[in-house]
């Protein structure tokens, strides 16, 4: 049974590497997990960015083999999540108000592409949790070792033993912060400005009970 | 007259043909693609690319590693896809609204390029 000890988590699987680079102050609530990919095909690059100064990062990485290294404290606010999307407009939700300011500032005149999405982004901030996603003030992130490949769009499948420890990993941080797996639990492409695919193929493995 | 015809005749030649400009670049094929998937896929009209922007923007853009693109690029709804040819290599690309970009051939070549101020000042449909 896992605890924790000064936001680091104590378990025999758990490995705690922390990189001062990627901690950003106090993580005052927990209230969900997003889940991410590398986009390389070893965590060598990973550590060594956030040993060479990287900010953005997230609380754990599972490399190929399926080993969990602690990167940064679970107290402590990770950039792991960046541009939001806008849920109630994904999710079909919106008030007919709300979609006229969404609609506002994404087609806002004379502003670029990435700044409407920031301003949207940064609008959804101001929306309490869960009536917009997760964030980095209120999230943990786990990313997951695998390479993007553009021409299909997709992420190489995590192999078993990166399924196996997700499930591991993923099962103590619900326990610890009361979290529902079926409903606080988010693939990263699924809730930001990234590609659609990433973080997907770990959540349905979680959710559906794919093979681990 | 007849060297007026000529021009006229090089120029819808030219409307026709690869751009080669740029850093040796040449733009083979483009394609809008629009990802309807995504809520605010409708921003997507004000995305317009042409076969020189694309040269341009491979001559401008910074080759980041995937971590930096990982942290810094925002994977709009809208982009452009196609082929170009550099240095007699023939690789696929796709550029995304507000600046990020994929290059890569299927084998070694899988880059990542983002498109920061004096390349997007220099490409302002792509902003």
């Amino acid at each position: 049974m896992a605890t924790l000890d000064k936001g680091k988590l104590v378990d025999p699987a758990i490995e705690v590497k922390l990189y001062a680079s990627i901690e950003h102050g106090s993580l005052d609530a927990v209230h969900a997990i997003v889940l991410h990919r590398t986009d390389s095909s070893t965590a060598t690059s990973t550590l060594e960015a956030y040993a060479g100064g990287k900010q953005t990062g997230a609380h754990f990485l599972i490399d190929k083999a399926g080993k969990i290294c602690q990167t940064a404290r679970v107290d402590q606010v990770c950039w792991h999540v960046g541009v939001l999307q806008a849920r109630c407009q994904v999710e079909h939700g919106c008030d007919p108000q709300e979609l006229k300011t969404i609609a506002s500032l994404m087609h806002a005149k004379g502003v670029g592409f990435g700044t409407r999405a920031k301003n949207l982004s940064r609008h959804e901030l101001g929306k309490p949790y869960p009536s917009r996603y997760p964030s980095n003030q209120d999230s943990l992130g786990i990313e997951v070792v695998g390479t993007f490949q553009p021409a299909q769009k997709a992420f190489e499948a995590p192999t078993p033993e990166q399924l196996k420890s997700l499930k591991y990993l993923v099962d103590i941080l619900v326990g610890l912060f009361g979290l529902n797996l079926l409903g606080d639990v988010y693939a990263h492409g699924a809730i930001a400005r990234k590609e659609v695919t990433e973080g997907a193929q770990l959540l349905q493995a979680l959710t559906a009970g794919g093979k681990p | 007259m007849k060297a007026l015809g000529l021009v006229l005749l090089s120029a819808a030649l030219a409307a026709c043909v690869p751009v080669r400009g740029n850093g040796g670049i040449e733009v083979v094929s483009l394609q809008r693609q629009v990802d309807a998937t995504r809520a605010d896929a409708d921003i997507c009209s004000a995305l317009t690319l042409s076969r020189a922007d694309v040269a341009r923007y491979f001559t401008l853009a910074e080759v980041v590693d995937p971590a930096t693109f990982d942290a810094e690029a925002i994977i709009m709804p809208c982009s452009y896809r196609g082929t170009l040819r550099r240095a007699g290599q023939l690789y696929h690309w796709e550029i995304f609204a507000g600046g990020a970009a994929y290059l890569y051939d299927g084998g070694e070549t899988n880059q990542r390029y983002l498109c920061r101020e004096s390349c997007l000042a220099a490409l302002p449909n792509l902003r």
